[in-house]
């Protein structure tokens, strides 16, 4: 399994975003400073961003495809997972999930949101 | 005298041919081109007999041009515009009866025209729109929502220096996109 110490070489056409939920986005960037999340673009919710996408629990994470279409979301975000999913959209920039996908995704992530965070 | 009289005869054939070939004219249009010219050749030849004789050539003319023009104008609409030209200098051979009935073909051949260029002039703003509902299907379209294969709603965030990062930002830039939502407690 890849490792994010290979982020920034492997993922070059893939806009990597760490939104912050509770700090600017200048301190996200001190904390990505480190080499192993070079090529990570710290940022800051504007507005209702995390709202209107209903993230509600951290290190949760979204990709999305060339086109802007949701290809895979994980409400209880595992960085072990992320590599899996940036190898499809760097194999496949306009990559577009299965039904199948969308439903399994769709229920995972209504049994996530009951758990507690 | 006889004279007079043989030139008034020739006249009278020369300008009962012109009301033969007029009426025929929407039947045959190019067949009066040739003979309207010997009709007018002797009437230059008496003046006198040009103003009394023009007088009954334009009545007896414009009925049958205005009936040639109202026979041609529903097929006019129809035909293209580069016959409409045709059907206006067939009228113009004779040399004084020419303009009131020119005018009169004219106006009665320019109508549909103008009728039918008002209905072409619409064409191409419809086009364009076909045009752009054939172009759009390119991009697969998904409805607006947070689940997987949906496009989100458009949001906006700001990065370190200041930028500001909207959804259509990255979909224009045609990159995909991961976005991992961090927090510090």
């Amino acid at each position: 399994m890849q490792t994010l110490n290979t982020f920034a070489s492997d993922y070059d056409e893939i806009d990597f975003y760490v939104v912050s939920f509770n700090e600017d986005a200048a301190t996200v960037s001190d904390y990505i400073a480190e080499p192993n999340y070079q090529g990570m673009i710290p940022a800051q919710p504007v507005g209702n961003m995390l709202a209107d996408l209903e993230v509600t629990r951290q290190s949760s994470f979204m990709s999305l495809n060339a086109h802007g279409r949701i290809l895979h979301r994980q409400t209880m975000g595992n960085a072990g997972e992320w590599p899996a999913y940036l190898d499809r959209l760097v194999t496949d920039p306009l990559a577009v999930p299965s039904q199948q996908e969308g439903q399994q995704q769709k229920e995972q992530r209504q049994m996530d949101m009951q758990l507690p965070s | 005298m006889m004279d007079r009289v043989r030139r008034t005869l020739a006249f009278a054939i020369g300008a009962g041919m012109v009301v033969i070939l007029s009426a025929c004219a929407s039947e045959a249009p190019p067949a009066p081109a040739a003979p309207g010219q010997p009709a007018a050749a002797p009437a230059t030849a008496d003046p006198q007999a040009t103003q009394a004789s023009a007088a009954e050539m334009a009545t007896a003319t414009r009925p049958a041009a205005t009936a040639a023009a109202a026979t041609e104008a529903p097929t006019a609409a129809s035909q293209p515009a580069s016959q409409a030209p045709t059907a206006t200098t067939e009228t113009s051979k004779p040399t004084v009866t020419a303009a009131p009935a020119d005018t009169t073909a004219a106006t009665a051949t320019s109508a549909p025209t103008l009728a039918a260029a008002a209905t072409d002039t619409p064409l191409p703003p419809a086009e364009t729109p076909t045009a752009l509902a054939t172009e759009a299907p390119s991009v697969p379209a998904a409805p607006v929502g947070t689940n997987v294969g949906e496009i989100p709603p458009a949001f906006t965030m700001e990065g370190s220096d200041g930028t500001v990062i909207a959804l259509t930002d990255l979909t224009l830039a045609g990159r995909p996109a991961f976005m991992m939502y961090f927090a510090t407690w």
